[in-house]
Order: C-alpha cells, then structure tokens, then sequence
C-alpha cells in the first residue's frame, strides 16, 4: 500500500525533475544558440574580409587575399578555410588550408548569409558561411560596369572548440540538474511530514477505533482546515454510532432480561411442583400458561418488528370506512378503559373512507390504544381524532401522561424501553410503540409523539392513502 | 432463618417465597424498591435477596440504602443482568452474593444458607452439639444418629439457636428471625415452639439442652453432669 507521504513526494520529485530537465534544457539550447551566432558572426566577419579584398574589372574577378592577413587560413594552422567562386561554378580562389580541395558551395546573400555544418578536409567538424556578393569595381569605366558580375563565397571554421565546449556547458548542466533532483528527492519528505503529521495524527486515532471504543473524538481544534471538517463529519458518525451500539446493547440486555425473567419464573414454578407436587394446585398451570402467553406475544411482536425493519411485509391497500374498523380496533381494550373509568372521545368525519392496509393500520392504532389505555391516569380522558386530507389519512391520540418528560419523547419508540426501568407490568413488552413506527413506515406513513406543557401526550399519525 | 425476597415479578416473587417458606424460611416479600429498602432497614432479616430491575427504587440503590444504614446483613442480588461488568458493579457496592436469572431453587436456598452460615461465623453445613447433629444443608436434625422428625419451624428455631452458639437469644430476637411479619407479635408461639422442640429432643433421647435464662430469653448447650465422685 502507497502512502500520501511516498505518492507526494513521487509526484513532486518527478515534476521537479521534469522542470529541472526542461529548464536545463532551455539553458542548454539558449547557450548554445548564443555560441552559434558567435561563431556565425566571427565566420560573417572573415567572409567579410575575404569578400574586402575582391574586385573586378571587365568582369574577371580578382581575390587579393593573402593567407597571411590570416593565418588560420595557413595550411601550417589550417583551422579556417574559404573558397571563392564565379556564379557559373568556376574556382577563383582557395585558402591554402583546403590544399586544393573544394569547400560545398552553398550560399545566401549579404543581408542573410546561409551557416550550415560541414564535414571539412581532414574529417573534421566545421561551419561554414557562404553567401553571394558583387565583388568591388576597380574602375569606373563603362564597360566595367556593364560587365560587372557577381561572385560566392564559402568561409569555413574548425568548430571543434565550440563543439567541445558546448559538451562541457552540457555535462555541468547534467550534474547540476541531477543534483537538484536528488536533493529534491530528500528535501520534499521532510517538508511533507510535518505537514502531513496532522492527517497522520487523524489516521492513528481512526485505527484506535472499534467497537469498544466509539467514545474516542477526533481533536477538532489545532487542524488544518482541510482536515477539520472531515474529523468534525467523523465525530457525527461516530456519535450516531455510538448511540446506535448503545441502543442495540441495550437490546440485548432488555432482550435477554425480558425473556430470562419468564423463563426464571416458569423454572421456579416447575421445580416447586416437582419438589411439593401434592401443593400444587391449577393455579400454578395457569401461572405457566400466563407466563408463555406473555413470551409469545414477546416473540410475535419481536417477528413483526423485524419483518417490518427487513422489508417483508406485504402491504395490501383495501377501501374501508376508517370509523367502523376503528370500533373494531378499540374493543379490545374497551374493558380496560371501563375498568379504569376513562372518559374516550372519538371524533372525525364520518364516514371516512380510506385506502390502505387495514390490517397493518389496525396493528398500529391498536399499539396507541393500548398505550392510552394502559398508561393514562385513573378516571383520565383518552381523545382519537381524525381527518382525511389529499391522499392523507391523520390521526391523533392524545391522553395525559403525567409521568413523561419531554427528554423522554426520542426514547418513546425505542425496543423495550419503559419509563420504569422495571419489567413489572406483564401487559406490556415495550415493543408496541416500536412496532408501531415500523409498520407505519412500511404504509409510507410517520408517527410522531409530542407532550404539551400540561403533560398531555399526542401520538400523531400520518399514512398516505391512495384514492379510492 | 428470616428471608427479605424483593422482586417485581409477582409470579416469581410468589413461587420463591412459598418454595421458601415451605423449607422452614420466614419470608417477607417486596414488590418495589422502596418498600424492599424500607423493610431491609427496619427488620432484623439475616438474608435479603435483591432484584436489581426494580420499580420505583432500582436493586442497587436498595443496596446502597442498606448499606447507609449499616446494616450489615448479608445481600444476593438476584438478576437477569447476568454480565460480567453488572456482577463486578453489583458487589462492589456491597452485595454479598450474585445470582443470575433463571436459577435453580436449590442453588438459590443453598446460597442463602451459606451466606446465613457466614453471618454467624459457621463455616460446616453440619453443627454439632453433643450427640446433636444439624445439618444445614439437608435441613434434617439427628441425635446420636437417628434422625428427628421436626416441622419446617421447628427446624428453623433449633438452627438458629445453634447459629448463635451458646448465647442467650431473647424472645423478641426469635421472632424477629423466625417468624415473617404476619406473626402477631403479641402472641406466644416462641414459647410453644420451645417447649415442643425440647419434648421432640427429649423423646429422640437427648438431654435437656435448650435452656431458659429467666426474663432473658433462650440458649441451646451441652452441659456436662458434674461427676459426684470427683469431690468438688
């Protein structure tokens, strides 16, 4: 695995190298060019010179130049070399350097004299000019100037020493460029790592992270504004998740408490029986059955929550008049509420035909019955009421709650959760109002819960209902 | 032996404390947390057992009161929170005992049998008091290796007074560990179940060895008959 350390600093040395090649190289070819015009302009000056001592007369060119003007052009030095042609071809004269031989005759003119590299006479690198010019008129007579053509020249240099030179100018650069990249090389890792300390800091503590540590936060003061809002995101998620640990660990404890607590009560009453089987009587058969009523209505309520959280209830919309099933739904906890003398009010349109699942409705206002039945004060007051709006089905049961506080609301849904820690109340598993949300969310629906000032709790319900 | 049992399972709470009362307990039974912390300061129990999920007033908390209060009685938690860290939580906030639930009844009774014999500094199930045996653990009563056939009071009262060694125990402490809170305390069953106990042993061949100590109350001793020969 690469490291953000070992890929910045690849990255960075290799465009630090490409810069450092392409500057080399630009000074490389500058110097260069700079020689070569040098060299251009001294070999200019000496076809110049050459081109001085030319002149004519009824159209016979005469070169006066000696090798002695220049001994470069001595076959004792022969470093220089010239050549001077008419136009149609015919040698007028040559330095004694080419001892005989001919110089590539090619030429451009005075204001532009053509330079190119040549292979000279002993095999050699050189550069030559060569350019076309009217020799000088030696006389002023008519026909001198009637007659009067032009001539070539060709000056050649020994460009060895600018050739050599040139190599050494190149081989600095190299070593210089090199050198630059190497130390690039070391030098961008440690200005990376202190720059990259926080990220690495950041990385530390996320490795020290699992599931028995989502307590841990990332330090979000002293980071680089980069890092800042990715660790100040970390810290929400790893918030939620937390929470989320903490709820499904105490699902579990409330879970095992809710089903070893049935079990430790049959045990009990078994093994009473089998040590005093003369005491025991019908009631503790009915204890037993009361106590697997109780754990299977733990374990339907358990089955329907998770079909609901995985997604494998059906729903199956039907038309019904939501007034007549909500009798329906509210008979079975009509005793309880006569028992304990509560005033329920129901009030809505009626009729008020909807579309949904009934079914799965039922089960969700039956929870909130129960609810309002079972927790509302003696002699209290239970309100359902409801409205239809467009592809919307409202519903609220409202009742007091004296022993709720708002911090208890984001609770109220939670699996198992009871306002009393306790699990006296056989009645209740602490699953309905879970269940509840869950099958509302399957008919595309929301229930929320409010507590007013007075201590009044309102469950509202909204389900989405197709048109009839 | 006198048994505080706090639970809020009433099917639970019923089943130990029959179970209980039927192997010669006294048992009061709590239903919530602060009637269980207000029983356990105000009676002489020599053993509570302690839900911690409890209304009103969590087991813990109950144990804390308890112990505020300096009463040094012996305390088993009894829980479905079985995890090493609430075990750990549990005693050392002062709890004598651990035991998770679902639990066996003879476990259950064997446990508050031996925190009863720690109470009173008996380490052996068995106590032995001349050719007296009582076996704690069984709960049976033997002289000179015949078992007696005794009432689950009966034996309670005779291991008590053995608990306590050979120290005079007061009416009104025998009631206090013998009988639960359903026993007037006018009556005089401590004296009745005395004087039955000391005819059972009596008829098993013992020598009188429960004694009374005037306007004290009782005390269970061998006493060794001085030998006439010896001239003192």
């Amino acid at each position: 695995m690469r490291s953000i350390q070992r890929r910045l600093t690849a990255g960075l040395v290799a465009a630090f190298a490409l810069v450092a090649l392409s500057g080399v190289g630009a000074v490389f070819l500058a110097v260069r060019a700079s020689m070569y015009a040098q060299f251009d302009a001294a070999l200019r000056v000496k076809a110049l010179v050459v081109i001085g001592e030319t002149d004519q007369s009824r159209g016979k060119i005469d070169v006066d130049f000696t090798d002695r003007y220049l001994r470069e052009f001595d076959s004792s030095v022969g470093t220089d070399f010239y050549q001077v042609w008419s136009v149609d071809g015919k040698t007028i004269r040559r330095s004694d350097s080419l001892e005989g031989r001919d110089l590539p005759r090619a030429f451009g003119t005075l204001e532009e004299p053509r330079y190119w590299n040549i292979e000279l006479p002993g095999g050699v690198t050189g550069r030559a000019v060569g350019l076309s010019f009217r020799p000088r008129l030696n006389s002023r007579d008519e026909r001198t100037r009637r007659e009067a053509v032009d001539a070539i020249v060709v000056v050649a240099s020994n460009r060895g020493g600018l050739d050599t030179m040139l190599l050494r100018i190149a081989a600095i650069l190299a070593v210089g460029g090199i050198g630059v990249i190497l130390a690039t090389a070391l030098v961008v890792p440690l200005v990376l790592r202190p720059g990259l300390r926080p990220l690495r800091r950041v990385a530390d503590q996320a490795a020290a992270i699992d599931a028995t540590k989502l307590s841990i936060r990332f330090p979000t003061t002293g980071l680089p504004e980069e890092l800042r809002p990715i660790c100040e995101r970390l810290n929400a998620l790893l918030g939620r998740l937390e929470l989320s640990f903490e709820r499904e660990r105490q699902f579990g404890s409330d879970l095992a408490h809710e089903l070893l607590t049935p079990l430790a009560e049959m045990r009990a009453i078994t093994e009473s029986a089998l040590r005093w089987p003369d005491a025991t009587g019908p009631e503790a058969h009915q204890q037993s059955l009361a106590i697997l009523l109780r754990m299977e209505t733990l374990v339907t309520r358990l089955l329907e929550l998770a079909q609901a959280e995985d997604g494998r209830i059906v729903v199956n919309p039907v038309q019904f008049d939501l007034p007549t099933l909500l009798q329906d739904w509210w008979r079975p906890f009509a005793g309880r509420a006569e028992e304990r003398k509560l005033a329920v009010r129901f009030s809505g349109p009626d009729p008020a035909m909807v579309c949904t699942d009934a079914a799965l409705l039922g089960i969700v206002v039956g929870n909130l019955l129960s609810n309002a039945v079972e927790y509302t004060g003696e002699e209290g007051s239970i309100s359902i009421v409801w409205e239809l709006g467009k592809n919307t089905l409202i519903m609220r049961v409202a009742n007091p709650a004296p022993q709720l506080v708002v911090g208890d609301l984001p609770q109220l849904f939670d699996r198992f959760w009871r306002k009393d820690s306790a699990r006296t109340d056989g009645r209740h598993s602490g699953l309905g109002l879970a269940v509840a949300r869950e099958l509302t969310r399957v008919l595309n629906g929301t229930l929320e819960s409010t507590l007013s000032p007075e201590g009044t709790l309102t469950m509202t319900l909204i389900v989405s209902t197709r048109e009839g | 032996m006198r048994v505080l049992y706090v639970e809020d399972s009433a099917s639970l709470r019923q089943t130990v404390a029959t179970a209980l009362r039927r192997c010669g307990y006294a048992v009061d039974v709590a239903a919530d947390g602060e009637e269980g912390a207000a029983l356990a300061v105000a009676e002489p129990y020599d053993v509570v057992v302690l839900d911690i999920m409890l209304p009103k007033l969590d087991g813990l908390a109950v144990l804390r009161h308890i112990r505020a209060a300096t009463r040094d009685v012996p305390v088993l938690m009894l829980t479905a929170r079985t995890a090493v860290r609430d075990r750990v939580d549990g005693l050392h906030r002062g709890a004598d005992d651990y035991l998770g639930k679902p639990f066996s009844l003879e476990e259950l009774m064997a446990r508050i049998q031996a925190l009863n014999r720690r109470r009173y500094a008996v380490t052996a199930p068995v106590i032995t008091i001349g050719l007296l045996e009582i076996d704690t653990a069984r709960k049976v009563v033997a002289y000179g290796g015949r078992l007696i056939d005794m009432k689950p009071r009966e034996y309670a009262l005779l291991e008590y007074l053995a608990l306590r060694g050979e120290a005079v125990v007061s009416r009104s402490e025998i009631e206090g560990h013998i009988y639960d809170d359903l026993v007037d305390p006018m009556s005089n069953v401590v004296d009745s179940a005395v004087c039955l106990l000391r005819r059972k042993l009596a008829e098993a061949g013992s020598p009188p060895l429960i004694h009374t100590r005037r306007g004290l109350g009782y005390s269970l001793r061998h006493t060794v008959p001085c030998d006439p020969s010896s001239g003192d």
